[in-house]
């Protein structure tokens, strides 16, 4: 009895080692990751509306026949993303709930935008997504007056009415970077290298931002 | 009451601590004359001798729990040398100058010093508290083969848990610096 309880003391001190060197290990790799993973931001057109213009307040008919307004100051001073998503592209697909949890999180007013003909098609689009719970608005007017050229693209308008940032996103941090653009008002990601270290600057010009 | 064991645990494990500490701020003594005059709760003409005192203090007190040369004034000694650091690291936070260095880095990955944080306060609180505990009369019972077994493997597993919670603190600093722009 009591070399077994021995035996197994001793077992049980080295897998408490163990699992503390994994512990230990594994901080250092999360430490490694942060220091190695360069921020990703959304890919910035030129054309279209600048950020930090005013934008105009425009009223279009959502799917469900509600009026929906993008643009100008809102009433309650929450920030809009508006995404732009179609049923025939697959990364919008993915990016729907992460949108979703986002603007959850962040708290902000969320609107799917789309174009095309068949209606039907959207409203299928819809149920399987499982956003009818928020606007979704079909039109190519608001997708002109943004200059959406390519899917998935967000616009971010604060709460003031000002373009706050925009974007092609394709992943999480690239909507993620969005909102810490509005946040930090840094407008992209090489503004943000330059000013916290311009010698690093020259290494990120290629980069997509 | 507490068993023999747990006052040896702690004394080696301090004795570890304060001898590194002493011997990381001794090696480093420039960065951490800069990170103690950072603080600004010095004239500036005591920072340089006190940033060599403080690591010679710490040696001795190190030492001091090695031997188990005085248990209780050393516990005491020890407990009050954290609880000014934590004061120290508490004011300036309160003064919002969480941006410098500690002056406390060692134990993770070579690297900068993490900068304050109310973690650190909390660490050091904890371990003064842990200090005072050895300082409890203990019950007498003779050590045999396995308690110094127990001894060495309590004394590894705290080491690295210790360097793992360093890291994390880093890690977390690192995290909060992508965040908010630095000035």
């Amino acid at each position: 009895m009591t070399d077994a309880l021995l035996v197994s003391n001793a077992l049980l001190w080295c897998l408490v080692i163990v699992l503390a060197l994994v512990v230990l290990a594994l901080a250092r790799q999360v430490g490694v990751l942060h220091e190695r993973v360069a921020p990703a931001g959304a890919l910035m057109p030129t054309t279209g509306p600048k950020v930090g213009e005013l934008t105009q307040p425009a009223t279009y008919r959502g799917l469900d026949g509600n009026p929906v307004t993008v643009g100008g100051p809102d009433g309650d001073s929450r920030a809009t993303l508006v995404l732009w998503i179609s049923p025939t592209c697959p990364v919008c697909k993915a990016l729907v709930p992460t949108a979703v949890s986002m603007a959850r999180s962040e708290r902000l007013r969320l609107v799917f935008a789309s174009d095309g003909e068949k209606l039907a098609q959207h409203q299928a689009y819809v149920g399987d997504l499982g956003i009818s719970a928020y606007p979704y608005v079909v039109s190519q007017a608001l997708g002109l007056a943004y200059a959406v050229s390519k899917l998935p693209f967000a616009v971010l308008v604060g709460g003031d009415g000002v373009l706050r940032s925009k974007g092609l996103v394709n992943t999480r941090e690239h909507l993620e970077s969005l909102v810490e653009s509005m946040r930090s008002g840094v407008l992209s990601l090489q503004d943000y290298v330059g000013i916290t270290d311009p010698h690093r600057d020259a290494s990120l010009k290629g980069r997509p931002t | 009451m507490i068993d023999p064991l747990i006052g040896r645990a702690i004394s080696a494990a301090f004795a570890l601590l304060l001898l590194l500490a002493a011997w990381h701020k001794v090696s480093a003594r420039d960065g951490f004359a800069v990170a103690l005059g950072d603080y600004g709760l010095l004239p500036e003409a005591s920072v340089r001798p006190l940033a060599l005192l403080l690591p010679v203090f710490e040696a001795a007190l190190g030492l001091a729990w090695l031997t188990r040369f005085a248990p209780g004034t050393v516990a005491l000694l020890t407990a009050a040398l954290l609880g000014v650091y934590a004061a120290a690291m508490a004011i300036n936070l309160w003064r919002g100058r969480v941006h410098i260095g500690c002056g406390c880095g060692f134990g993770a990955a070579s690297g900068e010093d993490p900068p304050l944080s109310w973690w650190l306060v909390t660490r050091n609180l904890l371990l003064g508290v842990v200090a005072m505990v050895a300082a409890l009369p203990s019950a007498h019972r003779d050590l045999g083969r396995l308690d110094w077994l127990t001894l060495v493997f309590a004394l590894l597993a705290s080491a690295v848990l210790f360097a793992g919670g360093s890291q994390l603190m880093r890690n977390r600093a690192a995290i909060a610096s992508w965040r908010k722009p630095r000035d």
